[in-house]
């Protein structure tokens, strides 16, 4: 679905990508991870086509680059500002942008219907967004990158500054959206949203991929053992271990333990193997 | 096309919306042009530090008096010549806003008042100096009635107009009995009032004199300024007085809308730039030429609809009577085009809204009141006058005053639209040119 190949962009001194190759599969959610600054937004931004690479090549669908306007029309943007118009309703937001692909009218007012529905904005549809939460505008400005039903997805860090529930909403989107065959690259720098809803994650850092793998996968192989923290009368200890299940048993059998807590490996543990630094660094 | 209009529809619905966009943009430059237009039309001082130049051709006591008499007013900055070819040029280059001439015979055809063709007063004045104009009218013929009195009041001067009056009455033939009669009994009167007069203090104070002159005009103020033919080299415009203020300021308010306009739409697009909103425009399927046309056509239409309703409100409300529709008509879509330009140029030049604000309020601000939209040209100095021309607002207000007052021809309106048309075609390019730059 996108291909990205050995591509490299700087800018003035600082090198933003560097040598970077994505494959995204269709129909899959792919993570790109990483922490501030490592690349993601630029990555994303020559992905569909508003930045050109210094060098490498893009290519959408199998057919060319994503400056071609027949190509664009499958691409669907979220960016990580908030790319709405305040003095906008919802409803005039999503119309605008439909009108901008070619929808009637009618249809670009079904559509905006259709999709504050889906975002949970139906009963705000006739106020400005400049007066929405945080958390509402995220919607909104995930409600107009799907005006015109794009085949491939790009969320800029879609959950920043967002409240609980709306990033489940969110969350719950990106799966529908994934169960209709939507193809979703997801740029963030939260671990846990990547490990909930990616299938292949590529962390990025300097510009640079360090790893591309399932999630599954890259806990296997950069994760670590887990770890087992026994607190007991005697103390607290932690003891690593591939396998958990030997020291859950020993530390469950013995009079002494009053709690266990086990820690799986996680991206964040991927990412410090990786790096030596945490993601948040 | 429908994605040009959805841009243009969205950007005009977003400057409505914007409470403070709105009222720079129809409310300001209305409230300007009524309040400017009352204190113009309330007999305000008027300018100052007016130069003109006195040419005495008469050399008598009166004339000598009316010379005095406007070098000590205050408005005015006499020089005296005695060269009326070099006087004249000098008004016509602009160096001077107005000569008055004190022909040779002067004196003599005072003293003879009520008889010939009576004493005339020659003023030449700067076509483009309007409000000085009127000044200098109204100093030349409070001066030359002053000084008459003040000459004629009592004394040898006043005896002489008598005698020389007596004189010119017995040598007329052909005077009706009855007129003869009237005149006889006059000067008999007159000899009584001097009489009495020699006998009382002398009246010095002749400052209300010019009022009691009544219908009767001894002393006649005759324009000679350049006949419209023989200005029509010139670049200034011609000489016409407006019915009203309102049609200077009106011209102005239009100027304050524009510059509203330039700025609700240039700083608007770098918002868009700035908040992300430009990024998916760019990423729909719309060519980017759409894009800037979209944009280009909603500074239009608002670029008109201000016009439009500021010259309506004057003309409907305020007393505003255009000379020329077809002038007025290319002035508004000249200046339309020509601001639609500048917020382009404006548009893809700023890149942060706080930077590019206070950058172009102060550049803006500047133009406009270097161009005039704040105090007319016409009382400014020289400099400010040369420096103006590059100020797009001096010909938005040249053109304009040219359709409402100056009578400006539709051949005199051409350089005025065509340097706003430039400068639209300049800086549309130019912006066009950086805002595809910023693509990447």
């Amino acid at each position: 679905m996108l291909v990205l190949r050995d591509i490299r962009k700087r800018f003035s001194a600082h090198q933003a990508v560097d040598g970077l190759s994505l494959h995204v599969e269709r129909g899959v959610c792919f993570g790109l991870l990483g922490p501030n600054g490592a690349g993601k937004t630029t990555s994303i931004r020559i992905g569909v086509g508003l930045l050109a690479p210094d060098s490498g090549e893009v290519i959408v669908n199998g057919r060319g680059a994503p400056t071609d306007h027949d190509i664009r029309r499958h691409i669907g943007l979220a960016p990580q500002s908030l790319a709405i118009y305040d003095d906008l309703t919802a409803r005039e937001n999503l119309v605008f942008f439909a009108t901008l692909y070619d929808l009637a009218p009618r249809d670009a007012r079904r559509r905006a219907d259709e999709l504050l529905e889906r975002v949970g904005l139906t009963d705000r549809a006739t106020d400005r967004a400049g007066g929405f939460s945080g958390g509402m505008k995220r919607r909104l400005n995930l409600a107009c990158a799907l005006v015109h039903k794009p085949d491939m997805l790009l969320l800029d860090e879609p959950t920043v500054g967002v409240d609980p529930q709306s990033r489940n909403a969110i969350f719950d989107l990106v799966r529908e959206l994934k169960d209709e065959g939507v193809t979703i690259l997801y740029t963030t720098h939260y671990m846990e949203e990547a490990q909930k809803l990616c299938d292949t994650v590529a962390i990025v850092d300097d510009g640079k991929l360090l790893a591309m793998d399932s999630v599954e996968a890259l806990l296997s192989a950069h994760g670590g053992d887990s770890v087992v923290r026994v607190t007991s009368s005697e103390g607290v200890r932690e003891v690593r271990a591939p396998d958990p299940m030997p020291e859950l048993s020993r530390a469950m059998h013995d009079p002494t333990t009053t709690a266990l807590e086990i820690k799986p490996p996680d991206l964040e543990r991927v990412f410090l193997n990786l790096t030596g630094r945490s993601l948040r660094d | 096309m429908r994605s040009i209009i959805a841009i243009a529809m969205k950007d005009m619905l977003q400057l409505f919306r914007d409470r403070v966009g709105f009222f720079f943009v129809f409310v300001f430059p209305v409230a300007f042009g009524i309040m400017f237009g009352l204190i113009f039309s309330g007999g305000s001082d008027g300018p100052t530090d007016i130069k003109l130049v006195a040419l005495d051709l008469d050399g008598t006591d009166t004339s000598g008096l009316i010379v005095e008499r406007l070098q000590a007013d205050p408005k005015l900055t006499v020089t005296l010549s005695d060269d009326e070819e070099l006087a004249r040029a000098g008004v016509v280059s602009g160096d001077h806003s107005g000569l008055v001439i004190i022909p040779e015979g002067f004196g003599e055809a005072l003293e003879s008042m009520f008889f010939g063709e009576g004493a005339e007063v020659l003023l030449v004045l700067d076509p483009s100096d309007y409000l000085e104009g009127g000044v200098i009218r109204g100093a030349v013929a409070e001066a030359s009635y002053q000084a008459m009195f003040a000459a004629f009041q009592g004394g040898e001067a006043s005896r002489r107009m008598l005698d020389s009056s007596r004189a010119s009455l017995a040598e007329a033939d052909g005077l009706n009995p009855a007129d003869r009669l009237v005149l006889t009994g006059l000067f008999n009167s007159l000899d009584n009032v001097f009489a009495l007069d020699d006998g009382s203090e002398d009246g010095t104070d002749t400052a209300d004199a010019g009022s009691t002159a009544g219908g009767f005009r001894p002393i006649t103020i005759r324009d000679d300024s350049p006949a419209p033919d023989e200005e029509a080299d010139s670049d200034a415009p011609k000489r016409a007085a407006p019915d009203t203020m309102f049609e200077i300021t009106f011209a102005q308010a239009v100027a304050w809308g524009l510059m509203s306009c330039v700025l609700g739409f240039g700083l608007g697009v770098v918002s868009e730039r700035t908040r992300g909103t430009l990024t998916r425009l760019r990423l729909a399927p719309v060519p980017q030429w759409k894009i800037i046309a979209g944009k280009a056509l909603g500074c239009f239409v608002t670029c008109l609809g201000v016009q439009v309703f500021i010259l309506a409100l004057g003309v409907l409300v305020f007393g505003v009577r255009p000379d020329s529709w077809v002038v007025l008509i290319a002035g508004v879509t000249s200046s339309c085009i020509g601001f639609v330009g500048l917020a382009m140029l404006l548009a893809a030049i700023g890149k942060t809204e706080t930077s590019s604000e206070g950058m172009s309020r102060a550049v803006l601000l500047v133009l406009a009141l270097v161009g005039g939209a704040g105090v007319p040209l016409a009382v400014m100095d020289d400099w400010v006058r040369i420096a103006a021309s590059v100020s797009p607002f001096k010909w938005v207000i040249e053109v304009l005053d040219g359709a409402l007052w100056r009578q400006m021809s539709l051949v005199e309106a051409l350089a005025p639209c065509g340097i706003l048309i430039g400068i639209g075609v300049v800086g549309f390019t130019v912006g066009v040119w950086l805002f595809s730059r910023d693509t990447d």
